[in-house]
């Protein structure tokens, strides 16, 4: 099992619970193409673009979503599209498809858990710092504890 | 209707019936106005897909039992918690 924990402290190393009140459980992210897409574009000697950021883990989205700009980025292809409900109406939404690959605190891009997302809705979100969050379709397959206490969250695969 | 994938929403809705008949309880895998492949699971049309079209920024897969567009919400979108939050 691999497990990823975050935690939110002061400099002085004490558990931060207004700064994980504030911010939520954020973990290093990496978005790329699906890996059959990767190994095409790899025999014919590109290279795999990426997209670096910051993921919220969001037990309120039903579904995992990925920033617009960073798709577009790490160019991931549209698969579908879907309407997105909000208390004003709803709007049109791009669902992707790609790899979001979840950076161990400490380790280096491209290393620790994977997750294939077949249909991450594409929204607006760069503007708060984070290009993914990370939704209960995902969380399904997980343990996520949340350790207010201590102001810090585990992720186990 | 959104930009993004309009032709092949369209040619789906447009020959809904006969693709239902062809292909019942699949996902489809549409390019432009032509189904390249129908698959049990969206997992499995999504990767035909990528390896189909490495290049391309679009490509649909729908269920033919589901054409119309899902509906989805997002309380921390919609309500901006936490996201809209000071730090």
């Amino acid at each position: 099992m691999l497990v990823l924990t975050g935690r939110a402290a002061t400099q002085d190393g004490k558990p931060d619970r207004a700064a994980l009140q504030a911010k939520g459980p954020l973990l290093q992210v990496s978005l790329s193409v699906l890996d059959p897409q990767a190994d095409i574009l790899t025999s014919r000697g590109e290279e795999i673009p990426f997209v670096s950021g910051l993921a919220l883990i969001d037990s309120g989205a039903s579904a995992t979503c990925i920033d617009d700009a960073a798709a577009v980025g790490a160019r991931l292809p549209a698969v579908d599209t879907a309407r997105m409900a909000s208390a004003s109406g709803s709007s049109d939404v791009s669902v992707y498809a790609g790899k979001i690959t979840l950076v161990q605190p400490g380790g280096s891009t491209g290393t620790g858990a994977v997750i294939n997302a077949h249909q991450a809705l594409g929204v607006n979100i760069r503007e708060q710092g984070i290009i993914a969050l990370i939704g209960r379709d995902t969380l399904s397959a997980c343990i996520l504890i949340y350790n207010g206490v201590e102001a810090q969250y585990t992720l186990a695969f | 209707m959104s930009k993004t994938l309009a032709a092949e929403r369209t040619y789906l809705k447009k020959n809904l019936e006969r693709l239902r008949r062809r292909y019942p309880g699949k996902y489809l895998l549409i390019k432009g106005s032509k189904v390249h492949g129908a698959y049990d699971t969206r997992e499995a049309g999504v990767l035909a897909g990528v390896q189909r079209f490495p290049d391309a920024r679009a490509f649909l897969v729908r269920s033919v039992d589901q054409p119309e567009d899902p509906v989805v919400s997002n309380p921390a979108l919609s309500l901006g918690v936490p996201l809209s939050c000071s730090s």
